[in-house]
């Protein structure tokens, strides 16, 4: 793709650029306007907002694909070609947006809802949990390997978009009774916890004291 | 928790920057997986346990929700939940703006000088990080770690799903998704209460709310994929330029 004089560390990094962009105006505009109108825009919806723009961004790279080959004087071949196809590079940006979206929806808002939902003195571990799931996911994207070559790369894409859209359709299946519950959940009262060593502390004091 | 488990992956990760900084152009590649594993474990020590950790300094000074009264004589009430929110959308910014720092920062030193600079660069901001760390350790909200936690948890999760086993695959899905299925493992309903159950059933509902999000995480790889294509939509038509 053609660069027109963009420095390529601009482009590779899209990504944390597009975030820092787009969180101030989440934090600050989007919320809070969807608040004002009655919405309750609970984290399991955000998180389904999440899979959703990610799917977008999915369709959006497949169509960029598609575009590369046609475009490319190699045709299907637009990898390994000496010369570029006649694009330029910002048209990747609209994959990074909403990559940035999802993000923001379904990432964050997955560590606030690890702490938020989980014991109070287990948050570390669900938390782990979370980050465990990324690790999980990019195991699983090995088996993509194959894909990711030419001229595969739209049905690559394709696949993923088509795999997420299934995510997402399950997702909002599987916890419609959940997202319902959100806020009586949210408002459960902290449990009384004992370690063994305090439990077993205690215990001997109120028998000391009989 | 977060505090203890942050420090052992702190320190597994200045281990691990040790023998990064030796990665240079003819470095060994066997100490780089060692630093990359070690440096694996550290990370992944450390990330469960920030986010949490940056949380808890909020919740601590604000557990409930209060009203405020503005200049402007408005009240406005401040609501915990949302409140947190911010503080997660905050953190996330910071990292990026980390990663933004130190992606274009290490190409560059990279470029112009080599690898070990580039390497050699986080490494010493790193090293500040525990130094903060302990620094400031008295200013921070600490809980304490609760080593018995975890397995009792799942002693629990365990207690409450016995007896509700089949050989048929549907009636013990019924089963263990049902509602009821933590009803019984709360201590109040137990006549003889097992020795190991130090705490009580609201302790129980928590526990049930956070195996629920570890359900709604399962879901999460699927999402995760197309977040590691985008990096690579990039790579391939990147290489192409």
């Amino acid at each position: 793709m053609k660069l027109g004089g963009v420095p390529n560390d601009i482009v590779h990094n899209l990504n944390p650029i597009a975030l820092l962009i787009f969180i101030p105006i989440f934090d600050k505009v989007f919320y809070p306007q969807i608040a004002r109108w009655g919405f309750n825009f609970t984290p399991l919806k955000k998180i389904q907002g999440g899979f959703i723009c990610a799917m977008l961004s999915m369709v959006v790279a497949a169509l960029l694909q598609h575009f590369i080959y046609v475009k490319s004087p190699c045709g299907e071949f637009a990898s390994d070609c000496e010369e570029p196809p006649n694009l330029t590079v910002w048209a990747q940006t609209p994959a990074y947006i909403l990559i940035a979206f999802s993000e923001i929806f379904a990432s964050i808002t997955g560590l606030e809802y690890a702490y938020t939902k989980s014991p109070k003195n287990m948050r570390s571990l669900v938390t782990g949990v979370f980050w465990f799931t990324h690790a999980f996911s990019s195991a699983i994207a090995q088996a993509f390997v194959p894909l990711a070559t030419d001229p595969l790369l739209v049905w690559l894409y394709v696949t993923i978009a088509i795999l997420t859209f299934i995510g997402w359709v399950g997702f909002w299946w599987t916890f419609r009774a959940l997202d319902r519950d959100n806020d009586a959940l949210d408002k459960l009262p902290e449990g009384g916890y004992q370690s063994n060593s305090a439990a077993l502390a205690a215990k001997t004091e109120s028998v000391e004291k009989v | 928790m977060a505090i203890g488990l942050a420090t052992v992956g702190h320190i597994l990760i200045i281990v691990a920057a040790i023998p990064s900084v030796l990665v240079n152009p003819n470095g060994a590649l066997g100490s780089f997986i060692i630093g990359l594993v070690l440096f694996g474990c550290g990370v992944g020590l450390f990330k469960a346990c920030i986010s949490p950790l940056v949380a808890e300094q909020y919740e601590a000074s604000h557990p409930r929700g209060y009203i405020r009264v503005e200049p402007s004589g408005e009240r406005v009430i401040v609501d915990p939940g949302i409140t947190i929110s911010r503080v997660y959308m905050r953190y996330y910014m910071m990292i990026n703006i980390g990663a933004l720092a130190g992606q274009i920062s290490m190409v560059y030193a990279e470029k112009y000088v080599g690898f070990w600079l580039s390497y050699l660069l986080p490494t010493i901001l790193f090293v500040f990080c525990p130094i903060l760390m302990l620094g400031l350790s008295k200013h921070y909200v600490k809980k304490p770690p609760q080593g018995d936690v975890v397995g009792k948890a799942f002693r629990l999760y365990g207690f409450a799903m016995r007896g509700q086993w089949s050989l048929n695959p549907v009636r013990t899905w019924k089963n263990l998704s049902s509602p009821d299925l933590w009803e019984g493992a709360k201590p109040s309903h137990l006549e003889n209460k097992p020795g190991w159950m130090t705490f009580d059933d609201a302790w129980v509902d928590e526990v049930k709310r956070g195996v629920k999000a570890c359900q709604v995480f399962l879901w999460l790889p699927i999402f995760w994929l197309p977040y590691g294509q985008v990096r690579s939509i990039s790579r391939a038509t990147f290489y192409s330029c």
